[in-house]
């Protein structure tokens, strides 16, 4: 608008000094030299003004008619001078709705003789570009005539309109929004202090989010019309957000609203702060609820679980009271029965007639075979109860310690026993041992009839597994018995052939499903048996 | 002491009781074996009061054979309080039980007992077992210092 002005006014200023110059001929030859000089400087200028301004000027004369046009006009017009010159203006003008020429020139005499407008004009091709019109009235050598002016505004109109569109969008994200948002202005006090906050704006979803009608906020201090604000601390809180540009978001329970409020505070400049809000009320209290819901449930559980572990441990603390009166009561009577009856034999062995010594014998085996059977009973419920220790174990040394042992102990026997090196896995070194022992003294009972006995511990790789064995080439059993081996009190072989209890495997398989693992055993009769087991992925050897 | 070698039996079993004198006197080690049959009166002996009052304290026992499960007061009790009194605090104590709860051997040798025997079924391995016993404690090894 001001570049417009300017051009104008140059270019009035250079028409009127034409005009001037022209007016004073006919001078002395000396002048009329000067004058001739001075006249062609002038219309220089006047050249150039014409040539250079990069706006358009028109003159036209009272009927409509382009009397004067300079260069910008017919390059930005697309005529050559010699059609543009004589031209109705109105072969430019795009007719505009509710304005015709004649409104034009009354507007202009009463606005004085100078008037701007926008318009839009059209070019020889047909284009039409917005343009913004000054046109003044100059009178020239008696004659009136009107000077236009014209300025391409196409830009600035496309960016007034991208502007308008951006803002349109913003004011419709703004009002549609579910988020309550509103902008504030801090109010400070001389310390600069923020003491208060002015409400600028707020869109219709603030009113839903806080209950607060925005009517009764826009334009209002914020002690004055929000309750609780000043016992909440958010004036200082908003304030620092306002002065630091650091922006917060916290959850609060906003006591003058009744409502949970999610709150994000951002400055868009310093000394203003934008809020934006969100009722969470439902959802904390659904929260709430859920959590309620939770606990109770989880307390529930901890009470069952607690009383299963009270029943556990009254049924272990049971189970141990029973342990305990098996080892030491159900021992004393057969100690009795076994002690008497040696106690007859010795006293009164020569009174004995008949089959008398052989019963009381009898009498003594079986109290010592029961004895025997309540140890083991209570090594197999020991097996169960008892808590375990992982740790790595080099079953490697503790088979051929144990193999050591049997064989001090009857060191009649000939046993050719191998342990493959360097066995270990992770496990309770006890319970293995109590595993190991029964393998091996099954593996050493079972040769006890074998000529050339042998005895192997070793290990092997069965796809990813890690499997470990004890083979014997002793009495082995029937294949088709293999899956009862590991019941309790199962027996494969009668007492005077092989003692035991049958608890032994029954021992082992416990320990073992305790690692996680699994025991198997394969043999045929006469052939030897083997015995395989794994001690779960935990367990897992080298 | 003079030249006694006396044993206090604390055993409420009277089978046990009849074997386990019986194994002593088949050994010959002790010329005296003193019986009660539960831990109150084991106390009673022991500080000559109750119906033990008046016994000499003095004529203490070389070694005591001490059952676990007792009536009234268990075996256990009784080794607290005898370790617990400095005139019996250093009488050799042999437990001689059923039990082989591991519990029951942790607690006894945490109470000071001197030794603990398991009393085998097989009364021919029970006599064995009074036999070295008997030959360990009241001749090999030597008596503590009189208490007085």
């Amino acid at each position: 608008m001001t570049l417009a002005w300017i051009a104008g006014i140059v270019v009035l200023a250079a028409v009127a000094l034409l005009l001037y110059w022209r007016s004073r001929e006919a001078r002395s030859p000396r002048e009329v030299i000067d004058a001739e000089r001075e006249r062609r400087r002038v219309e220089a200028r006047y050249a150039a003004l014409m040539r250079e301004a990069k706006e358009i000027v028109l003159l036209v004369d009272r009927d409509n008619k382009v009397v004067e046009a300079n260069d910008y006009a017919l390059a930005t017009y697309g005529y050559s001078r010699d059609d543009l010159v004589g031209t109705d203006i109105d072969t430019f003008r795009v007719p505009q709705p509710g304005v015709t020429a004649a409104d034009r020139t009354r507007q202009l005499v009463e606005a004085g003789g100078h008037l701007t407008f926008e318009s839009v004009h059209r070019r020889s091709d047909g284009v039409e570009f917005p343009v913004e019109v000054g046109l003044s009235i100059v009178a020239v050598e008696g004659e009136e005539y009107f000077l236009e002016i014209v300025r391409d505004i196409g830009e600035r109109k496309a960016a007034d309109a991208a502007l308008r569109d951006s803002e349109e969008r913003y004011r419709t994200v703004f009002e549609n929004a579910t988020s309550g948002f509103a902008l504030h202005e801090v109010v400070l006090d001389e310390a600069g202090e923020p003491v208060d906050f002015v409400v600028l704006a707020a869109n219709p979803a603030f009113e839903t989010q806080t209950g607060l009608a925005v009517a009764d906020l826009v334009g209002k201090r914020g002690l004055d019309v929000i309750p609780g604000l000043a016992e909440s601390g958010l004036v200082q809180r908003f304030g620092r957000v306002a002065l630091t540009g650091e922006a917060e978001r916290f959850e609060m329970w906003a006591s003058g609203l009744g409502r949970y409020l999610d709150q994000q505070v951002v400055s868009p400049r310093r000394g203003q702060f934008a809020l934006i809000v969100l009722d969470i009320t439902e959802q904390r209290s659904a929260e709430a609820t859920l959590n309620a819901d939770l606990e109770r449930r989880v307390r529930e559980r901890t009470d069952e679980l607690e009383a299963a572990n009270t029943e556990l441990e009254a049924a272990n603390t049971e189970l141990e009271a029973f342990s305990y009166s098996v080892s030491h009561d159900l021992r004393a009577p057969l100690r009795a029965l076994d002690g008497f009856s040696l106690a007859l034999l010795e006293d009164y062995g020569r009174d004995l007639e008949g089959d008398a010594a052989d019963y009381l014998r009898r009498i003594r085996a079986a109290s010592q075979r029961m004895a025997r059977l309540i140890d083991d009973l209570l090594m197999l419920s020991r097996m169960t109860r008892r808590g375990m220790t992982w740790e790595r174990v080099d079953l490697s040394a503790l088979a051929r310690s144990i193999g050591g042992e049997l064989g001090d102990d009857d060191p009649g026997r000939q046993v050719v026993f191998t342990v493959a090196p360097k066995m270990t896995a992770e496990g309770d070194a006890q319970l293995l041992d109590v595993a190991l022992r029964n393998l091996l003294g099954n593996a050493w009972k079972f040769t006890s009839r074998t000529e050339g006995a042998q005895v192997d511990v070793g290990t092997e790789v069965h796809g990813e597994e890690r499997v470990f064995f004890v083979r014997d080439n002793g009495a082995g059993f029937d294949a088709q018995y293999a899956d009862k081996l590991f019941a309790p009190f199962h027996r494969l072989h009668g007492e005077d052939e092989f003692p035991g209890t049958g608890i032994g495997l029954a021992t082992v398989q416990r320990i073992v499903r305790r690692h996680g693992g699994r025991v198997w055993a394969e043999g045929a009769t006469g052939k030897g048996a083997t015995v395989w087991f794994t001690l779960g992925p935990r367990g897992e050897g080298e | 002491m003079k030249g006694q070698r006396l044993i206090l039996l604390v055993e409420d079993n009277d089978d046990d009781v009849e074997l386990t004198l019986r194994a002593l006197r088949r050994n010959r080690v002790a010329n005296r074996v003193d019986v009660v049959r539960d831990g109150a009166e084991a106390l009673e002996y022991l500080f000559a009061t109750g119906s033990h009052k008046g016994r000499d304290v003095r004529d203490a026992p070389n070694l005591v054979l001490l059952d676990l499960k007792l009536p009234k007061v268990g075996g256990l009790e009784v080794l607290e309080r005898l370790r617990a009194d400095p005139r019996t605090r250093r009488l050799p104590v042999v437990v001689l039980t059923s039990s082989n709860v591991e519990s029951d051997l942790a607690r006894s040798y945490d109470l000071g007992a001197n030794s603990y025997i398991r009393k085998p079924v097989d009364f021919t391995q029970f006599m064995e077992a009074v036999n070295q016993l008997g030959l360990y404690w009241l001749v090999l090894n030597e008596a503590p210092p009189y208490v007085d």
